[in-house]
């Protein structure tokens, strides 16, 4: 303990690993060129960071823009525009040295003021930004020199650290015209591997290689997006060899084995779960062993082989597998009705009146389910919960409702007895609005009404220091202490599937995922597929 | 006819604006707003930030307050802007429309070359052979599904013969082919769709055709021109198609908002880059701009369609006159 405590008091400094990459210029036959096509279900709304919220602007951003810090490929934080940062004891002041050798798409350099600007951006009341809850904590900004920026917060948040993993964006395009329609919102100019070329409204976008990125141009000379709406032709396009990557569903992953003979299919945990929750105001779920006992009669196991076919693992606890935060000594509530129903009746609920449902004071234990539209996989494992807990003599009734009545009537409201949902998670372990005992006002996440003492404690803690291993002991004492209390009963953890062309090499799956090296792929110039014209 | 013309175009005006309230009702009645999208369930979002986020789109304003400002907007005909990109809504129509208009025109087109004579056909050799095959045939492609027709067609067609391209506008290399190759390459890929959507869309106007030329046939003045000794040809083509196609009119009358309004599950299936998946995607994310946009273009070519069709009933129609 002295010692840890000793530790939170070190001056922390990092430095950003800094390759010295030599790029071997030999020209012509150094395997560069070819195109990538990737599709993706939905088009993009702006290229822009501060302003996309959705998965296919993500996708194109990260590859234009950089932002100071990125995650490597064990979610790490390493140096990105910043080529290294030093934390202030107290946590408040965080100092980023930027790199020098860096100049935007349009040849303009990259400094300081880029940086202050964006911020400017992201706290602005008339931009349309989701992401300014992060960057109101940060109390002033100040350029030191061109290459040296000074954040200082209101007070220490661990988690700000990676929040400047938000695209830098240019001052020299956006300072004149209106943010939220400018042009560059559709031509974006960025410090990223890949330039932007053209993007045709919901039929491609398309990106070409970076000769001057900082780290080195990437291998792949074209990035090419198919905006593909229906998954079913979106996998003929992949048996017709006509798109080079795809995100898979259970049932696609386990097609014939000659779909996918010039494929390679990769397999890992995704980094979010699915989960029923209970609304812990709800008399039935004030104890924690009736929940406990509710995780001993729910087979996660028959969950993941009917839902996802086995592709993915039972969740224990609030963190995947992949995080560093993830506990590997909890282990899972083992499938036993038998056990359960003890528990049950330890706690007066019994099947007094022989109907095959379990009372107390003559009340039935029965309670509804609720889950949203849309989303067969939830309807299904609700399902299959309902016949689980038959089993031990608790009554189940589903109801399936349409998402923003859902979320708005439902679950904002607290109107719920339990609900199945599932977390899309964020690299960092920060789960405050989830679990701390201060968010359960309407609109806010904890919706379950969790409250733990301890948990706030460390939650809290967890934000104010920066060491990952200290924080690691955090999240991980997290994670054991909500695998204990069940406030949910974590279901599973869906495997990512996606498979990607056989004739590029340097594919590699790292806890982080699959594309965190995509500038490194290429194709050997013997395979390569598309061939660059002018 | 001038006033009648007058009259009616005066008349759509209010028609107009009921249409343009009802609309605006409803998808404000609909659950869910614009900013859900973003916001919901994403933890990375507080509360303060979503009503920022709402209080930016004026959605925090009462409704009739909204739609005087949309209709203001409108009276200068601006569509304002969409949520989704902020990219002023006419703009994102302009995008989608030449690739819908392509893919609706031709499968119009084709749809009359072939129903039409399958109506008259299949009527003047009533109960024969052709006209049962051809019976089947229309009401086959009427009552399967579209998406489930596309996707064997794409297999044996795109996968397995590998002829076309299974999905999509145009090529990757599009912007590198010549112009000749261009024009290979859109064809190409417009085989699949414009078969599908004239396959499917055969039955109606055949039946009609069928309909009204049987009708005709038992005229007494078809068997006056038989009587003369006209060949069989003449009676059919010149003295019963003519008077068979006025009811055909109306259905020419009803495609044209059809021609613009695209539809949801072809351009979805096929990748198509048009206005139905735009009007769809609207409705989806609560994109109010665009929804009341292509609502309203929608709506006026509705009613400038059924304009049309009298109009030219008069014309090809001696017994009927407009005052």
């Amino acid at each position: 303990m002295r010692k840890k405590l000793f530790f939170l008091f070190l001056v922390f400094c990092f430095v950003g690993c800094k390759k010295t990459e030599t790029v071997k210029q030999t020209s012509g036959n150094d395997n560069s060129g070819d195109y990538y096509v990737e599709s993706s279900i939905g088009d993009a709304s702006y290229l822009n960071p501060i302003l996309a919220s959705d998965s296919a602007s993500a996708d194109i951003n990260n590859l234009v823009f950089n932002g100071l810090v990125k995650y490597d490929k064990n979610i790490n934080i390493m140096g990105d525009l910043a080529e290294s940062w030093t934390v202030s004891s107290d946590g408040k002041i965080i100092i980023f040295n930027l790199r020098k050798n860096v100049r935007w798409h349009d040849g303009k350099q990259f400094t300081a003021e880029d940086v202050e600007f964006t911020y400017q951006k992201l706290i602005d009341p008339k931009v349309k930004t989701p992401y300014s809850s992060d960057f109101e904590l940060v109390k002033k900004i100040e350029i030191i020199n061109p290459y040296k920026i000074k954040i200082t917060y209101k007070g220490p948040f661990s988690p700000g650290l990676i929040s400047w993993g938000m695209g830098i964006i240019p001052k020299h395009i956006f300072q004149t015209g209106d943010f939220n329609t400018h042009p560059a919102n559709r031509k974006p100019i960025g410090t990223g591997p890949y330039k932007f070329v053209e993007w045709k409204t919901d039929e491609k976008i398309v990106l070409e290689a970076n000769p001057d990125y900082f780290e080195g141009p990437p291998k792949i000379s074209k990035y090419i997006y198919r905006i593909i709406p229906d998954q079913s032709v979106q996998f003929l396009e992949l048996r017709n060899e006509t798109i080079d990557s795809m995100g898979l569903t259970p049932d696609q992953y386990n097609a014939y084995k000659n779909f996918f003979k010039n494929y390679n299919k990769f397999r890992y945990p995704s980094f979010g779960y699915a989960y029923l929750g209970y609304n812990l105001l709800n008399p039935f779920f004030k104890e924690k062993e009736i929940r406990q006992a509710i995780a001993h009669s729910i087979n996660k196991k028959e969950i993941i082989d009917g839902i996802l076919l086995g592709l993915g693992v039972p969740a224990t606890g609030p963190y995947p597998p992949t995080s560093w935060a993830y506990n590997p000594e909890v282990s899972d509530y083992e499938y036993n009705p038998e056990k359960a129903k003890k528990i049950f009746g330890k706690f007066g609920w019994i099947d007094s009146d022989n109907d095959g449902w379990l009372d107390k004071n003559g009340k039935k234990f029965e309670f509804t389910i609720i889950t949203n539209q849309g989303n067969k996989s939830r309807a299904v494992a609700a399902e299959l919960i309902q016949a689980h807990l038959k089993k031990v003599g608790i009554k189940v009734n589903i109801r399936i409702l349409e998402w923003s009545t859902f979320i708005h009537q439902y679950i904002d409201k607290k109107k719920f007895d339990a609900v199945i949902l599932g977390w899309s998670l964020s690299r960092d372990p920060d789960q405050y609005p989830l679990w701390h005992s201060s968010q359960k006002k309407e609109g806010q996440y904890n919706f379950v009404s969790y409250e733990n003492k301890e948990v706030d404690k460390l939650l809290e803690e967890g934000r104010r220091i920066f060491p990952e291993k200290q924080r690691q002991e955090i999240y991980r004492k997290i994670h054991k202490i909500l695998a204990v209390d069940q406030p949910y009963t974590f279901l599973y953890v869906a495997d990512a599937l996606p498979v990607i062309h056989k004739r590029f090499i340097g594919p590699e799956v790292a806890p982080l995922g699959i594309g965190w090296n995509f500038r490194e792929w290429y194709v050997p110039e013997a395979n390569q597929k598309y061939t660059l014209q002018q | 006819m001038i006033s009648y013309i007058f009259r009616r175009l005066l008349l759509t005006i209010p028609v107009l604006l009921g249409i343009t309230v009802i609309t605006f009702l409803v998808m404000h009645l609909s659950p869910g707003k614009p900013t859900d999208i973003l916001t919901d369930m994403n933890q990375k979002i507080t509360v303060e930030a979503k009503q920022r986020l709402v209080a930016i789109y004026g959605l925090d304003k009462p409704v009739y307050v909204q739609y005087g400002m949309w209709i203001k907007r409108l009276a200068k005909l601006d569509f304002g802007k969409s949520f989704k990109d902020d990219r002023p809504v006419i703009k994102k129509i302009a995008e989608r429309l030449p690739a819908t208009l392509l893919l609706n025109f031709l499968s119009i087109i084709f749809i009359f070359a072939i129903a039409i004579p399958i109506g008259v056909i299949s009527s003047v050799k009533k109960d024969t052979v052709f006209d049962k095959i051809t019976t089947v045939t229309v009401f086959l492609g009427f009552s399967v599904p579209t998406f489930w027709l596309a996707i064997l067609l794409m297999i044996f067609f795109g996968l397995h013969l590998g002829w076309l391209p299974i999905s999509g506008f145009r090529s990757i290399n599009f912007d590198e082919l010549t112009f000749f190759g261009k024009f290979t390459d859109i064809t190409k890929h417009l085989i699949l769709p414009v078969f599908v959507s004239a396959f499917t869309g055969l039955a109606g106007l055949s039946r009609y055709t069928k309909s009204a030329m049987l009708e005709v046939l038992h005229q007494d003045y078809i068997r006056t021109a038989r009587a003369k000794g006209l060949t069989e040809s003449t009676v059919i083509f010149k003295h019963a198609l003519r008077n068979a196609l006025i009811p055909v009119v109306t259905i020419i009358g009803l495609t044209i908002p059809d021609l613009i309004g695209g539809s949801f599950i072809f351009e979805t299936i096929f990748a198509w880059p048009g206005m139905g998946r735009l009007g769809y995607e609207a409705i989806m994310s609560r994109d109010y701009p665009v929804i009341m946009a292509v609502g309203t273009i929608v709506a006026i070519l509705t009613l400038f369609g059924n304009l049309i069709a009298d109009i030219t009933y008069a014309y090809i129609d001696p017994r009927i006159r407009y005052r």
